[in-house]
């Protein structure tokens, strides 16, 4: 299906890598890296220049921690969108909150998708996309409240409960007036998930594609990853990529990523094995 | 529960907010809860065991619900030997054996 992320249309064979932005002074990964404004600003350049086609900015990180009030997550994230919307038009802008107040507050700011990584904790946030003609992403989460861990969550089947919780998202918000083509599903691994869950989902990845709506996968350096491999946060890449492979050979569309670059390849060669894409170049033999 | 039971397994275990990791974060009243559950299966204090406050155990993610029928097999006294006490991933367990 064609994909329209707000201001930008994607052809249906397109797969996009959406760099991840966090103007967090703790998130898991980069630890605040890219707290002050200047350095994720740079980190958008970065990844821009990398060949991503989304960046996803994001104010709280998802582990519990402080309370952010809506209004410091919009002191975050509101600004900033308009300053990256300014410097790059033709960049996808996605900001990562489960909010309707922030989601419209980003919109006006030039936001193209909300990513809503806690499965519609807040109802009014797929009034919010339709209002401004936004895509949505929505996510599998079993339920759990906003910025919890996962504590014994059990599934008769997670796989099924992920297509239900997410295509019902996903009729909710087309009820809500959003786009068609606008509308994305996201399994959203390890949220509400133990490391078997993470797992099933992604061996069982294709019956996610087979609803018909474009999945994203959210992979990146995650404990799923970790714990499978018994490695830490900064050496979770090759099994990150592993099941990125995985993903892509299934029919991911979007792929939520710390490392674009090598996301970048591992898709292609992906998408090239199913068929879905043809070389860059092919001449060896043929010449 | 046969009427002359050989030996009986309770399962349960302590608070799951001990700790910022833990998977329900950080709740500061989840060691004094923890320490006040010990103290109860350790001693053993039956009525301490069936006293404790079943909403403030919800709200620390302890499930200490089986806890209330060992109130009644822990009388008289029993020798108690504990075999693990800790709270390893944020999450309060014990191994202790009555006899």
């Amino acid at each position: 299906m064609t994909l329209r992320l707000g201001r930008h249309v994607f052809a249906d064979d397109a797969t996009l890598m959406m760099a991840i932005v966090n103007r967090t002074p703790d998130s898991f990964y980069d630890q605040g890296a890219t707290w002050a404004a200047d350095a994720a600003f740079a980190r958008v350049a970065t990844v821009v220049e990398q060949g991503a086609e989304i960046v996803d900015i994001g104010g709280i990180k998802a582990a519990p921690g402080v309370e952010i009030s809506p209004a410091e997550e919009k002191e975050r994230v509101v600004d900033f969108v308009a300053r990256v919307r300014e410097a790059f038009p033709s960049l996808v802008i996605s900001v990562d909150t489960w909010r309707a107040e922030v989601g419209a507050a980003v919109c006006a700011a030039g936001a193209d998708v909300l990513n809503d990584a806690w499965g519609g904790a807040d109802p009014e946030l797929v009034d919010v996309a339709a209002e401004h003609g936004a895509a949505i992403i929505c996510t599998h989460t079993g339920g759990v409240t906003p910025r919890t861990r996962p504590f014994r969550i059990e599934y008769d089947d997670v796989v099924a409960a992920a297509i239900a919780d997410t295509v019902a998202y996903a009729e909710r918000a087309l009820a809500a007036g959003v786009a068609r083509e606008a509308i994305v599903i996201d399994p959203a691994h390890d949220f509400g998930k133990n490391t078997f869950h993470s797992l099933e989902l992604t061996r069982r990845l294709g019956e996610m594609v087979d609803t018909g709506w474009p999945v994203l996968v959210s992979l990146s350096n995650k404990d799923f990853v970790g714990e499978t491999l018994d490695l830490p946060v900064g050496e979770r890449l090759i099994g990150t990529l592993a099941a990125t492979a995985v993903c892509a050979t299934a029919g991911a569309r979007i792929y939520r990523v710390h490392e674009v670059v090598e996301t970048r390849q591992v898709v292609d060669m992906a998408w090239s094995i199913a068929g879905r894409r043809p070389p860059r170049r092919a001449i060896r033999g043929l010449a | 529960m046969e009427e002359d039971p050989t030996g009986v397994l309770v399962v349960g275990n302590g608070s799951a907010k001990r700790t910022l990791k833990a998977p329900g974060h950080l709740d500061e009243r989840a060691q004094p809860f923890d320490e006040e559950v010990r103290r109860a299966l350790v001693e053993p204090l039956p009525a301490g065991l069936a006293g404790l406050d079943p909403a403030l155990a919800e709200h620390l993610w302890a499930d200490v619900g089986a806890f209330t029928a060992l109130a009644d097999l822990l009388t008289p006294a029993h020798r108690v030997e504990v075999r693990y006490d800790d709270a390893p991933y944020g999450v309060q367990y014990w191994v202790l054996r009555w006899s």
